[in-house]
């Protein structure tokens, strides 16, 4: 068992300092942190606003942090907006909206069609916006509220496609997630059966613990019920607005806070339990079921805040980094920089994937609770239908021995596979394969 | 009734080394991997004790 496999080349900008300063300075100073990121990595601005000027045009507005700060109370008064596009042609909407200073108003339109209002300072609209903040126009605390004096420390992933993209804020003195962790990022759809033209979504959490930013809590973690910027994230799938929340098979039954702060014996007793990428899956009313698999998200070891485990914890020698408190969660880093998420030391943990045997094949997954299984019946008269895709193999396990039982004929041979059987032919035993085109070829045999 | 009832479908069996050889049993052949004068290689071994190298 080793590390999970990163699947993107992420650029991570990492312990940027966003000061003390008032609480407007300081989400504007995010947002603007966020922005500047994205557009050096390969996003372009569609447009934006400094309070009194803007419009999209293409310009970045937000020259200084205060730029970037002006607080409009909802989204019919003068604020700091920007929309920023990704390679994917896919909006995403920083706006400094809100009923408090602390508050911003994130959202993202996957059809890149954010428009101006008719003021254009006012916050954009898109006839396909999925606002990922708080419902309603007061926004939601992005830095949190935490006053003077209160540095917050800011991260940010985007990767090499300019197609996925990340943001975690922490609280200095606490180390520890504060305000609104948000993203739009692509997905992979493909465990699903329908067609989905473009699987990105946008997400907010905010944290630490009573949001949801972590994974130890199956009733507030990100494993809840999503709710709209609190914890989970939205995107469409053939027009339907979807609510998403996460869920790993590990989390059933809640045995994993018993697993995640041990090293398992089973994976070799040197490293805390790495699990596999998280499921996305759907509470929307006909769009119920797993909808993909995050990309570069996983979860890790799980202790108690203060004790061994923070937020900035690092494992595989740096090439992977803790975002949310409490351990739990994992994102890829990039294998050098000390991450710095506040006054606490970060850690270097010792980690080790599980794997998931037969993780994400529909005809024989494994997918297990207390109340119930699902797994082939060897001697029952059933015969089960396998993939008829067959799924990704890349996390499933191996074994050391295939055994093969007699059989007494050659079986049909099959479009598409290739089947490899044992026979006893004459008294001789014997190993074939059959191929879809029905020839037969003897891979070797027995004494005679 | 058909004989389907144990057959599994894959994409890809993925065989970790041995370091030796199974023991053989009746009614089935085994199919492994192991070094064989340094080279990994994949074999079966039939309910006779007969090891072949396949692969």
């Amino acid at each position: 068992m080793g590390f999970p496999t990163i699947v993107r080349t992420w650029v991570i900008t990492a312990n940027n300092v966003i000061a003390d300063a008032t609480l407007a300075l300081q989400a504007g100073n995010y947002m603007r942190l966020a922005a500047d990121f994205l557009l050096a990595n390969g996003y372009t601005c569609a447009g934006s606003s400094d309070g009194v000027t803007a419009a999209m045009d293409g310009v970045n507005r937000w020259t200084t942090i205060a730029l970037a700060s002006v607080r409009g109370t909802n989204t019919t008064t003068p604020q700091s907006w920007m929309v920023v596009t990704d390679a994917n042609g896919c909006d995403l909407l920083l706006a400094h909206c809100g009923s408090a200073d602390s508050h911003g108003r994130f959202g993202c339109s996957l059809g890149g069609l954010y428009v101006a209002a008719a003021t254009a300072t006012h916050t954009p609209t898109a006839t396909d916006e999925l606002l990922l903040t708080a419902t309603g126009t007061g926004g939601q605390t992005i830095v949190g509220t935490n006053a003077a004096p209160a540095q917050r420390n800011m991260f940010g992933w985007v990767d090499s496609t300019a197609k996925n993209c990340r943001f975690v804020i922490t609280l200095n003195s606490t180390t520890q997630n504060i305000g609104t962790v948000f993203g739009l990022e692509e997905f992979d759809s493909s465990i699903q059966e329908l067609t989905i033209p473009l699987s990105v979504w946008g997400f907010c959490y905010t944290g630490p613990v009573a949001g949801g930013f972590n994974a130890i809590s199956g009733s507030a973690g990100i494993a809840a019920t999503s709710t709209q910027g609190s914890h989970g994230g939205r995107t469409r799938i053939n027009g339907v607005a979807t609510d998403m929340a996460m869920m790993q098979y590990s989390f059933l039954g809640g045995s994993y806070t018993t697993w995640m702060n041990v090293q398992t014996e089973l994976q070799g007793g040197v490293g805390y339990p790495i699990w596999d990428p998280f499921l996305l899956v759907s509470q929307t009313s006909g769009r119920f079921g797993i909808v993909g698999h995050v990309v570069d998200w996983w979860s890790s070891r799980y202790a108690a805040l203060g004790t061994t485990t923070t937020v900035g914890d690092t494992y595989n020698a740096k090439a992977f980094m803790v975002p949310g408190v409490n351990g739990s969660l994992l994102w890829p880093w990039d294998g050098v920089t000390t991450p710095v998420a506040g006054v606490q030391a970060s850690i270097a943990q010792s980690g080790n994937n599980t794997g998931f045997e037969n993780f994400e094949d529909p005809a024989f997954g494994s997918l297990t609770n207390a109340v119930s299984q699902y797994v082939p019946n060897p001697v029952s008269n059933v015969t089960p239908t396998g993939p008829a895709t067959p799924k990704s193999i890349n996390r499933r396990a191996g074994v050391d021995v295939i055994r093969l039982h007699d059989i007494s004929a050659d079986p049909a041979a099959e479009t598409g596979r290739t089947l490899m059987y044992s026979r006893v032919i004459g008294g001789q035993q014997a190993l074939f394969c059959v191929y879809a085109d029905g020839t037969v070829y003897q891979v070797g045999a027995g004494a005679a | 009734m058909t004989t389907y009832d144990r057959i599994a479908s894959t994409d890809i069996a993925r065989l970790i080394p041995r370091v030796d050889d199974p023991p053989p049993e009746p009614g089935a052949v085994l199919i492994y991997s192991r070094l064989v004068d340094g080279v990994l290689r994949t074999l079966a071994r039939f309910s006779d004790g007969t090891v072949v190298v396949i692969l």
